[in-house]
């Protein structure tokens, strides 16, 4: 029997797996695994109340109802708006966490938990972006000077791998998986480097390459993963063929356009945080595959973006 | 990168040479912030402002721990309660969002040895550089790129705003090395694990490891040591996702697989899609890789149905 312990759970909207690699079958040395990933699956849940956008009850949410005064917010919040904001200004508003309205508008806005339509208040009025959110350092405040909703989607997710991964520091040798978002903590159940493969962005069952990593986080984001609802029903006939097809109407939307995003239908990114590698994928993505690479390389982190006609473009 | 500084002032303002100065970003379009150490900073901030109520159930284990550590020493340890585990994760999961700039600074230093060994692992690219990545292509496409296109970059980063100390950077060398060392050294990450108390871990966990760690094999059990020792006969697991449940069967004959396949198909959506994705199972001779980046979804409740089917056959 193995003496790993492998526990997954659907959570944020996707299945997220924690895997700790076990030493030792001891029944202590179980429980010891299991309640490390206890308390890593719960700082998901704990992520997700906060940065939802899909839960009018949570921080994100209840921010977006007060326009135009500074809000004292949780540091979980305002750290991931900080850094959101700071993505943005990075990348000149390729990357931006205001675009929450109009993800809803574009059909992204289904609860995976009720599978309920849930729609904010928020009616935009005119182009916002990352100018109209200000965030004050010294008061742990938060302002948004015109109606919008944020969106920390690219954020959110690698954040909470990036608190599992803390958790699970200790036991050094895990593996996070969060429907694709990686980390991966020293080694794997052979003792050699984690292999991770990246998916092929227009065939399920091949993969584009192979990784071999060791404490690091690996992020992939592509043109086939969400799908607007209003181009779902081609799913049902979607062979490998017609991926390419599906493709079109994706999740993530260029900013400076409003719509989605189509000079990469790939991005991984290699980094120490998952967070970092999130937002990075998605702004390589939005940014095209020259752009993306000059920002992923200023930044000094690993990637490889993928164009719909599979040309491919390494960090040197 | 997550100094011990930001560490010790995690509510604090973060560095001043990341942040944009005083307020906001309105207006804002100076020149280009580092990224990463700012991410790095921002991760290590919201762990210890909501360390608090992780620790709470962590001590209750350490007490737990210690009450039981005679009964453990002679070989039996009572049953954990289900309940009280499932208990103390929701007790963090009820005070969730609400954490308070006043929690974290005060307990953080003293607690945190993984956290300052996560700092440094995040701070310092260096301390596993050249170890990192290699690229190994796999599929047809990839024949054209050279093998090495990502990767590590040997020029250490510009991004240590305060580097790390180096007894840290030390620690987190260690941790990432410890699966290749012997058995204190294996044993020393458990050691600061927040869930052990101190004085209990030498006695209880230095036994556990050191068997395997001592043999010089592989610590734990290898999947393709665990893969000879399948059972033959048919075996089912079930992967769900957003779109429904996928059950697939793996059949194990003279301890190899010899089919898979996606059994029942509950997704909203045809399987058809991910079709392919069996006769890959047995190619490989274990759930491909050990993980993939960027599978979502159908594929994702496939991996994990086979995962659970193989499981399943041991």
């Amino acid at each position: 029997m193995s003496d790993a312990l492998i526990h997954t759970v659907v959570l944020m909207g996707t299945v997220v797996s924690v895997h700790v690699v076990g030493h030792g079958t001891s029944q202590r040395a179980r429980r010891e695994r299991q309640r490390g990933a206890d308390r890593a699956l719960a700082w998901f849940r704990r992520v997700e109340a906060v940065c939802s956008r899909f839960d009018a009850s949570s921080e994100l949410r209840q921010l977006s109802t007060r326009i135009g005064t500074p809000v004292v917010v949780s540091p979980m919040l305002f750290q991931a708006v900080q850094f959101a904001l700071a993505v943005a200004v990075d990348t000149n508003g390729a990357f931006d966490p205001t675009i929450g309205v109009r993800m809803e508008s574009r059909g992204f806005n289904r609860d995976y938990r009720t599978g309920a339509d849930v729609r904010s208040d928020v009616s935009a009025t005119g182009a916002v972006s990352f100018r109209d959110v200000e965030v004050n350092a010294a008061t742990h405040t938060i302002t948004l000077h015109r109606p919008l909703l944020l969106d920390l989607g690219a954020v959110a997710k690698g954040l909470a791998v990036d608190m599992a991964a803390l958790e699970l520091m200790p036991f050094a040798n895990f593996a996070i998986d969060a429907g694709g978002d990686l980390y991966l903590g020293g080694r794997n159940a052979d003792d050699a480097m984690w292999s991770v493969g990246i998916r092929h962005p227009r065939d399920a069952t091949q993969l584009l390459d192979t990784l071999h990593v060791t404490d690091r986080a690996v992020c992939t984001s592509g043109d086939y993963e969400r799908v607007a609802p209003t181009m779902a029903a081609p799913m049902d006939a979607a062979g490998d063929a017609d991926a390419a097809k599906v493709s079109r109407d994706h999740h993530i939307i260029d900013p400076s356009t409003g719509s989605a995003a189509h000079h990469v239908a790939s991005a991984t990114v290699i980094a120490l945080s998952a967070m970092v590698a999130d937002a990075l994928a998605t702004a390589a993505f939005v940014l095209g595959p020259i752009d993306g690479i000059a920002l992923l390389e200023r930044h000094n982190v690993q990637g490889v973006l993928v164009t719909p006609a599979l040309e491919r473009f390494t960090t040197s | 990168m997550a100094s011990a500084l930001s560490l010790r002032g995690a509510t604090a303002p973060p560095a001043s040479g990341v942040i944009p100065k005083g307020a906001g970003t309105r207006g804002s379009s100076d020149g280009r912030r580092n990224l990463v150490a700012l991410g790095s900073a921002a991760v290590v901030a919201i762990y210890a402002a909501g360390f608090m109520q992780t620790q709470s159930a962590a001590d209750r284990f350490a007490s737990e721990s210690a009450v039981r550590r005679p009964a453990s020493s002679v070989g039996g340890v009572p049953q954990e309660d289900p309940h009280q585990t499932a208990g103390a994760s929701h007790a963090v999961d009820g005070a969730t969002g609400v954490e308070r700039p006043t929690t974290g600074p005060v307990d953080v230093p003293a607690k945190g040895p993984e956290l300052a060994a996560a700092a440094a692992a995040s701070a310092s690219t260096n301390v596993t550089a050249g170890g990192g990545i290699a690229a190994t292509p796999k599929s047809p496409s990839a024949s054209t790129i050279a093998a090495n296109a990502i990767a590590e970059p040997s020029t250490a980063p510009p991004v240590v705003a305060t580097p790390a100390p180096s007894a840290v950077v030390g620690e987190a060398a260690s941790a990432a090395t410890a699966p290749v060392a012997s058995a204190p050294v294996v044993s020393a990450p458990v050691v600061s694990s927040p869930v052990v108390s101190a004085p209990v871990a030498p006695v209880t966990t230095a036994p556990v490891s050191t068997p395997a760690a001592a043999a010089g094999a592989p610590a734990a059990t290898p999947s393709h040591a665990a893969a000879a020792a399948w059972r033959d006969g048919f075996f089912f697991g079930r992967g769900t996702s957003r779109h429904g449940d996928i059950e697939a069967m793996v059949e194990i004959k003279d301890g190899r697989i010899m089919s898979a396949v996606i059994s029942q198909c509950l997704t909203r959506y045809s399987c058809s899609w991910i079709a392919a994705l069996p006769g890959q199972v047995v190619a490989r001779q274990n759930a491909d890789v050990d993980y993939v980046s960027g599978a979502t979804q159908s594929a994702n409740a496939f991996y994990y149905a086979i995962v659970e089917a193989l499981k399943q056959a041991k």
